[in-house]
């Protein structure tokens, strides 16, 4: 008898109060603040957090929790158990910074932070051409002994108004315009504290949407949490298209490693496709001139634009010519050869005259006429990482030809640059 | 009176009698002298800790928080398997997953250790050969579960007694050994199991050159983790400090050298590169993995169709790596090969030097001058299985006047793609042109209308592991048996091939690459060596944080080549310290192939995956965290590894 009723005792008092813990009610928030500027560090939302340890109880050691930093640099959490805590802003593009100790939280408490970030985007810009985006910054690192390696720069552009690498347009015509660098700011940048302008773009926008822009930049700490640009709005007009009769980068085409050729020897030699001339000659090569595959056969093509006269037995190569020949509007442009960048079989070799020449027309001139030219430059001598160019102006829509005049009568002569481009500067 | 004394008499026969018989020995309970007294008890007892190494195979469920290494065998382990989860395969279920599943085996660990503690008491009931064996045997298999620990955790506390669980509390919270420490414990276990273990053969069992093969695995990852981790950045993380996560680089070259030298024991032993099926060089590597016999293994872990019932003995691969239902009788493929493994290994060009698109008589076609050992990894167009021919074709263009880049990776929007001259469809669906009438996808897919299961996605099937003697009928869930290559004497080739060229030993590198290419039926065999440095790497062009040589960078892919789909690529971008360089936004591409209705011709198109996935790893991945259960249980596991 006694026993049933201690039950229903039991079993009735037991479930009265779900919890007799009162729900955590202790408010923290505050700003996590850049050194450089002293406004709150430009961030994404919820990219990293502040580490919280509880210290009133001793016994073991605590387990850190994480508090989401928002995207204007303010964090606030008003859930939390009042006592002791150690604070630490920690995970983000900023150098490491010391644990807060002691911070006692009862009600409603303000703790800001310091921090100094590792990098800082300057000189941002936007601009909108029909339906192409161009931004463009410059990277400062005041700090930079013991500056990880520089990883990226990367676009982030989003529909609303939270942008940043928790929050964009993942697609790959915007993450293949990141630039990657994965290099010290040495070898990057050099000695000075501030970059030059990179140019991220362009990138295709759609007519009539409102985009939320902005760049980051990050170094290979840890983390690799990025330093943000301020965002910018951009809004698209809706009747907005590309201009048909828009300047391309670079009026030459097939102009940069790896070259592609038409017809070859299927072993090395061939020529290059895409509007590249050769005169007579310049077609050493089993009649075929200005592709060079490499030594290694058909299946390691290096797939570079060459020529060259190597051994004493081959034909040698005078007035030689290599060229294309475009249709250009009028002013300034830059005809540009380079021999820095990206070809496994670079080389510049010998001594004899090469030229790279602009003109008139529909062909380039002997070495002996090129004063005829618009523009030309002797290249012989220059070496592995070296670029050349030349500058001419055009009063009225031209035709004109640019590419290479040489003289190769001696042994050991060749060239096989990186990349050509001719490009309108004004 | 007396019926009170017959009371008394009963009373006292039971109390007398029936607690004679309670101190007999239980029946059909095995105690420590069964068990440890003679060869088969150790065998018995062996055989639970073998059920439970961690050994990557067909069921291991690499995203699941509760047992990856599933006991319970569950089917969908094919849709997240370790290939899906690090991109190695392309599929739509599961993304990288940094966080690990908590792997704490020490009570295996403890049971290794009990045999280690106890086994000497029997020592007169063996002969010598015999008793340093089995006491070779379980620090083997002790090594093997430290090396699962090792993997994911860095430095882990070394337990080499037997606790007491009642002892001091101080000495049961074990703190964490350093990482140096933890791998050169695996590397003293495996040489006392090399120096006691006999080279004696038992099919899924250990012995000397066994013991040798997980030696060269381990010593790799410690020399690469050794040399690599200092780009990680982790010199301010507490646990990196304190050398729990990371090692000093000029450690490196000693577990390289013990690589090497793991790598030559091995090649003492009676292993030979798999070549019975020659001279068809692709299905002998197909078969390299399916013959039982096979001359090139070094373990197997065996399955076994006549086990009862749906238990961990049987695996459910084929179901989920052909398409049904010609070829499968259950859901049908899961995990598909992307274009950006396929471009690793020697294919016809797709497109030409001047950028059009190749065009092809026949979609087979592009078999054509294939490296043997890729059509031995993968199913293509043209290729027959269970006696059906696989038919992969994703659309139909009316006409393809351009070159390839004008698909834009198969974008809608492109112009080419554009108001009709693109057809794409779903499983049987035709369409007219010119009063002909033609499918607009392969029988296999790709299916625009359906997602990620059963559908061919690229231009490819996984090949490697599948069982072609069974009948589609039987081809179902939990009905496949074909055993997992725990270590071949190619993984071996290509352990030593890398350690050599870390240690400069480069020539005699490529001697071990010769040999692997050779049997893979590459063109080029032996490629110069190349000492040109490169940080960047092949698949997904990534932005290393550190330069290699290209010929390193090239021994790195030939184990992608070689190794894919058999679980090794995601723990080698781990040790490589380039994983989260590797996927960072790793979009797989795809080839899609296509008819040219004008032209009555086949060309190939490298496309984006249809639902732009992309994969992408944090530095956290390198080390998983110490399980936060074990952390409040031992504080001394403190601090915790980096990130976390």
């Amino acid at each position: 008898m006694y026993l049933i009723l201690g039950v229903t005792l039991m079993s009735v008092t037991s479930c009265l109060k779900t919890d007799n813990w009162d729900a955590p009610d202790v408010r923290v928030h505050g700003r996590v603040i850049d050194s450089y500027t002293g406004e709150n560090l430009l961030s994404s939302q919820g990219d990293w957090g502040i580490r919280i340890w509880e210290r009133t109880w001793t016994e073991t050691v605590p387990n850190p929790q994480s508090l989401s930093v928002k995207q204007d640099g303010s964090y606030n959490n008003d859930k939390l158990f009042s006592g002791t805590y150690d604070m630490l802003p920690y995970g983000g593009p900023f150098w490491p910074v010391d644990t807060v100790k002691g911070v006692n939280l009862n009600g409603s408490t303000q703790q800001d932070f310091t921090v100094t970030p590792y990098l800082r985007l300057t000189d941002f810009e936007v601009s909108l051409n029909g339906l192409k985006l161009v931004l463009k910054c410059r990277l400062n690192a005041p700090i930079r002994g013991g500056l990880p390696n520089l990883v990226e720069i990367k676009p982030f552009l989003s529909l609303t108004t939270f942008a940043g690498a928790t929050n964009f347009i993942d697609i790959p015509e915007y993450n293949n315009q990141r630039k990657q660098i994965n290099k010290s700011w040495l070898e990057e940048v050099g000695v000075a504290e501030t970059s030059g302008v990179y140019t991220i773009g362009p990138l295709p926008v759609k007519a009539g949407y409102t985009y939320y822009v902005r760049l980051g930049a990050n170094v290979n700490d840890a983390n690799r949490k990025y330093n943000y640009t301020e965002i910018v709005k951009v809004e698209v007009p809706a009747d907005a298209q590309n201009d048909p009769n828009e300047v391309p980068d670079n009026f030459l085409a097939n102009a940069q490693w790896p070259f592609s050729r038409s017809e070859w020897d299927n072993n090395r030699w061939g020529n290059l496709s895409g509007g590249w001339v050769t005169n007579a000659a310049m077609r050493t090569r089993d009649g075929r001139g200005g592709y060079d595959g490499g030594w290694e056969g058909p299946d390691n093509d290096k797939k570079s634009l060459g020529f060259e006269r190597w051994g004493g037995g081959e034909t040698p190569i005078e007035n030689g010519k290599l060229y294309q020949t475009i249709d250009l509007p009028a002013g300034s442009f830059r005809f540009t050869l380079s021999f820095a960048g990206e070809n496994p079989i670079i080389s510049n070799a010998g001594g004899d005259p090469r030229y790279i020449a602009v003109a008139a027309g529909e062909t380039l001139p002997d070495i002996g006429n090129l004063a005829s030219a618009l523009a030309s430059a002797g290249f012989a001598g220059v070496d592995n990482d070296g670029v050349v160019s030349v500058d001419f102006s055009l009063s009225a829509p031209t035709k004109v030809s640019a590419g290479f005049v040489v003289n190769f009568t001696g042994n050991e002569q060749n060239v096989r640059p990186s990349w050509l481009k001719l490009e309108k500067i004004d | 009176m007396k019926k009170k004394f017959l009371i008394y008499v009963a009373l006292l026969g039971t109390v007398v009698f029936s607690c004679q018989d309670l101190n007999l020995e239980p029946k059909g309970m095995l105690g420590e002298p069964e068990l440890f007294g003679n060869e088969f008890g150790v065998k018995k007892y062996f055989a639970g800790l073998y059920n439970y190494l961690p050994i990557e195979d067909f069921l291991y469920y690499g995203t699941n928080s509760d047992n990856a290494y599933r006991p319970d065998n569950y089917w969908e382990a094919g849709k997240n398997s370790l290939g899906n989860m690090s991109g190695e395969f392309f599929n739509t279920w599961v993304g990288v997953d940094n966080d690990g599943f908590a792997y704490w085996p020490y009570d295996r660990i403890r049971e290794v250790n009990t045999f280690i503690e106890n086994f000497p008491t029997y020592r007169s009931n063996y002969t010598d050969i015999e008793f340093n064996k089995l006491l070779g045997e379980a620090h083997f298999l002790r090594a093997f579960f430290y090396f699962g620990l090792a993997k994911r955790y860095g430095g882990v506390p070394i337990v080499k007694e037997v606790q007491n669980p009642l002892g001091d509390v101080e000495t049961l919270n074990v703190p964490r050994n350093t990482e140096y420490d933890t791998w050169k414990f695996i590397y003293e276990d495996l040489r006392f199991a090399i120096d006691n273990m006999t080279g004696s053969n038992e099919a899924g069992r250990a012995n000397r050159y066994v013991a040798a093969a997980l030696l060269s695995r381990t010593m790799l990852y410690a020399g690469s983790i050794a040399k690599y981790s200092q780009y990680l950045g982790f010199q301010n993380e507490a646990a990196t400090q304190a050398g729990l996560a990371g090692m000093d680089a000029a450690q490196a070259n000693e577990f390289f050298q013990y690589c090497v030298d793991a790598g030559k024991t091995v090649q003492e032993g009676p292993y030979a590169l798999y070549t019975r099926g020659y001279p068809d060089k692709a299905t002998n590597f197909a078969n390299l993995f399916l013959d039982a016999s096979s001359s090139e293994s070094i373990l197997i872990k065996d399955y076994d169709m006549t086990s009862p019932g749906n238990n961990r003995l049987r695996h459910s691969y084929d179901a989920l790596m052909c398409p049904q239902p010609d070829m499968s009788s259950f859901v049908g493929a899961e995990s598909y090969p992307p274009l950006d493994f396929m471009e690793l290994y020697e294919m016809p060009a797709y497109t030409n030097p001047n950028g059009t698109p190749v065009r092809f008589n026949s979609r087979s076609d592009l078999r054509n001058g294939m490296e043997p050992r890729m059509r031995g990894t993968m199913y293509f167009d043209g290729d027959v299985l269970r006696g059906k021919t696989f038919s992969i074709q994703r659309g139909i263009y009316r006409s393809y006047n351009g070159l390839a880049s004008a698909a834009q990776g198969g974008s809608n929007a492109a112009p080419i793609n554009s108001g009709g001259n693109r057809i794409l469809g779903g499983r049987g669906w035709t369409t007219e042109i010119a009063g002909v009438t033609y499918n607009i996808t392969g029988a296999h897919g790709h299916f625009d209308d359906q997602g990620g299961e059963n559908n061919g996605w690229g231009a490819a099937f996984v090949r490697k592991y599948v069982n072609p003697d069974m009948a589609t009928s039987d081809v179902r869930e939990y009905r496949s048996d074909q055993h997992w290559v725990v270590f071949r004497l190619g993984e071996i080739y290509l352990n030593t091939a890398e350690a050599l060229y870390e240690l400069g030993q480069r020539t005699e590198a490529f001697d071990y690459i010769e040999l692997i290419r050779d049997r893979a039926g590459a063109q080029v065999v032996r490629p110069a060596i190349d000492m040109a440095l490169t940080n960047i790497g092949t698949v997904n062009a990534a932005n290393y944080p550190y330069s290699v040589e290209k010929s390193l960078q090239f021994i790195r892919d030939e184990r992608a080549r070689e190794l894919y789909g058999e679980n090794h690529w995601w723990w080698d971008l781990r040790r490589w310290r380039t994983a989260d360089q590797v996927l960072n936004q790793f979009r797989h591409r795809v080839l899609s192939s296509y008819y040219v209705a004008n032209e009555g011709k086949y060309i190939f198109l490298a496309e984006d995956n249809r639902y732009n996935r992309s994969w992408t790893a944090s530095k956290q991945c390198y080390y998983e965290p110490i399980p936060w259960g074990e952390i409040g249980k031992n504080s001394n596991l403190l601090p915790q590894n980096p990130l976390y």
